[in-house]
């Protein structure tokens, strides 16, 4: 059984953005100077792969990096869950926004490989840039089934897959055929597990294999125009009115203002 | 000088149950970008028989140039997001075609209303008719050219991109505008739009699907006026008890960040940020969070933020309007003691 892990590095939530040195902050589709990391979704993809393995050795685990492909720590982090083959398909910056260059040469890289993909496993959002149409429009544009949002996959009977997801009102568990592509959603049943050190070590002497597709990268859909931070939020121009006093005053001035609103009326300060 | 491109506005409805004006957020936005670049704006309606009024009704009332209706069979099971797609990219199958009679392009800009199978119908959309998925723009404007300009928040909310759109079909999401947005520019358009019922095609089967117990027993977030947030400063599933307690005493709904999601200590269905929910309620009271753009990304900019954090210096203080500087295991019990009983904060209705 062969799953395929398509996971995009997005710039280091937990550090500043860096501007790149050509001060300009669209540069950054191109240039980028934060380090990547895994998102907490791709986190959970790749953990579940981990997990198909761990109950069926045979699996093989093929990771498609691409967003932060150049990124050898990124590179380096996926490799230490000592998956079968760690891809990098870096998108040029005129294609980082356009999902029909990434459904083209994801499948490319996919085609190389010894078996097709039973499974594809993507986190909820690819990139930085994606606000969640990705993972739909990829196995839309491959033809494959697709679920969204999932927490948990297991193989089915008798050639499927089992996802389970939280939905409105109930959890729901959707039988799938084989290939599909799943998106998957953080849970706690599904953080990253850390590597074993010596997985870790191995992956540090590890090369990795790069795709450069000669593909027309001229013509573009969208072009970036430029980037820069948002604008301060405008409900943050008002000094932040403290409450003061002991624990019990605070929690009373607390109580009378939400109590206010609760019961309608807006106007309580 | 080129000559001005024409564009083509189109509003996806899918309504088979209850809706609300959130569900109408396409029609608003269509008929306001046709209105701009002096552009068509059409509706696509799927609805069962029993919503087809009311839904019309709001397509004309958004002032769309046509009203396209698929009525859909009466069934217990929700139409499932590829099934959406399938019958929305059929219905834009039938409409005009990219040129005009003079040969001419004609971009057609595809608005879907935000939410979670819309948005994942909208990606399956995109790649059945070869439209460029934009998420969720911030903003949309055509330029003189009839060229659209976009502005979308990326890397976390952390750097907004303006892109210059050249693709015959693009697809977005849209919000409803709050209620201290601009109003709708529709101007100059006429509130009496021909319908027209086409016959539904077959649908694909749906995959099969199994509900489990949900456990769950809360207020939902949406529609919701007031919040009660938890982030990772709880520290424990413990803390989120206590906010689930405040949320019950004033009528709320609770919700969380996305590592109190990952901690496990609420569902990801109540996950509020860039990555989860957006949410618009009158108050949002953030306990142990604080304060990136990728959680503030999902609340909206009217929303009154109150703040609870033991860290003076928390970021969330930077936008909140009220704040308290306190750790939640003295606060929320000392607020609990406070608070009305259960329901006796809200008037009878």
């Amino acid at each position: 059984m062969h799953v395929v892990l398509m996971l995009a590095g997005i710039a280091d939530p937990k550090k500043p953005l860096e501007r790149p040195s050509s001060g300009e902050w669209k540069d950054i589709l191109d240039t980028p100077v934060t380090p990547f990391k895994l998102s907490p979704f791709d986190e959970a993809a790749l953990e579940l792969g981990l997990k198909l393995r761990d109950t069926d050795p045979s699996v093989r685990l093929t990771a498609i990096v691409t967003h932060g492909a150049r990124d050898l720590a990124l590179m380096r982090t996926v490799a230490s869950h000592r998956l079968d083959r760690v891809i990098g398909l870096p998108p040029p910056a005129a294609k980082r926004a356009e999902p029909r260059w990434l459904a083209e040469h994801a499948l490319g890289a996919m085609r190389g490989e010894p078996a097709p993909a039973d499974l594809i496993l993507i986190g909820r959002e690819h990139g930085d840039l994606d606000d969640g149409m990705v993972p739909a429009f990829l196995a839309a544009t491959w033809q494959l089934p697709f679920l969204g949002l999932a927490q948990a996959v297991r193989a089915g009977d008798p050639d499927g897959w089992m996802a389970e997801r939280t939905g409105r009102t109930a959890t729901e568990t959707f039988a799938l055929s084989r290939p599909a592509v799943i998106s998957i959603t953080n849970a706690k049943s599904n953080r990253l597990r850390h590597p074993l050190m010596k997985n870790v070590l191995q992956a540090k002497q590890q090369k990795f294999e790069i795709l450069e597709p000669n593909a027309d990268i001229a013509y573009a859909r969208v072009e970036t125009v430029s980037a820069e931070p948002p604008a301060s939020f405008a409900r943050g121009s008002a000094p932040c009115e403290m409450l003061e006093g002991s624990v019990k005053d605070q929690a009373r001035k607390l109580a009378d203002l939400l109590s206010q609103y609760a019961s309608g009326d807006n106007h309580a300060k | 000088m080129p000559s001005k491109n024409k564009l083509r506005a189109y509003a996806l409805v899918h309504s088979a149950g209850a809706y609300s004006a959130g569900d109408h957020a396409s029609l608003q936005a269509a008929a306001a970008l046709a209105s701009e670049a002096g552009g068509e704006a059409h509706a696509l309606l799927l609805c069962t028989a029993a919503n087809v009024a009311p839904n019309v009704l709001a397509a004309q009332q958004a002032r769309v140039d046509s009203v396209s209706v698929f009525t859909l069979p009466e069934s217990e099971s929700p139409l499932q997001p590829q099934q959406v797609a399938d019958l929305f990219a059929s219905l834009l199958a039938n409409t005009e075609p990219d040129t005009d009679d003079a040969g001419d392009g004609v971009a057609s800009v595809i608005f879907v209303s935000a939410g979670t199978i819309a948005e994942e119908a909208a990606g399956a959309i995109a790649a059945r008719i070869d439209a460029l998925p934009l998420g969720r723009p911030l903003r949309m404007t055509p330029d003189e050219q009839g060229i659209l300009h976009v502005v979308r928040s990326g890397f976390g909310g952390r750097l907004e991109i303006a892109q210059r759109v050249t693709a015959a079909r693009c697809i977005a999401a849209v919000r409803a505008p709050g209620s201290a947005d601009e109003p709708a520019r529709n101007e100059g358009r006429e509130a009496d739009a021909a319908v027209r019922t086409l016959p539904c095609p077959p649908l694909a089967p749906a995959y099969p699907v199994t509900m489990g117990a949900s456990g769950e027993n809360e207020a939902n977030l949406e529609g919701a006026r007031l919040i009660v947030s938890g982030g990772r400063g709880m520290g424990s599933e413990k803390g989120f008890e206590l906010l689930r307690e405040v949320a019950a005493r004033l009528d709320g709904a609770t919700a969380g960040s996305l590592p109190a999601v990952d901690a496990g200590w609420t569902s990801v269905s109540r996950q509020v940020g860039q990555s989860g929910k957006y949410v618009s309620p009158a108050i949002y009271l953030a306990v142990g969070i604080s304060g990136t753009p990728q959680h503030l990304a999902g609340i909206d900019p009217h929303t009154r933020i109150i703040a609870v954090n033991n860290d003076p210096d928390a970021a969330i203080f930077g936008v909140a309007s009220v704040g308290v500087v306190a750790a939640w295991e003295e606060f929320l019990p000392a607020l609990l003691e406070a608070l009305p009983a259960s329901g006796s904060a809200s008037p009878a209705s």
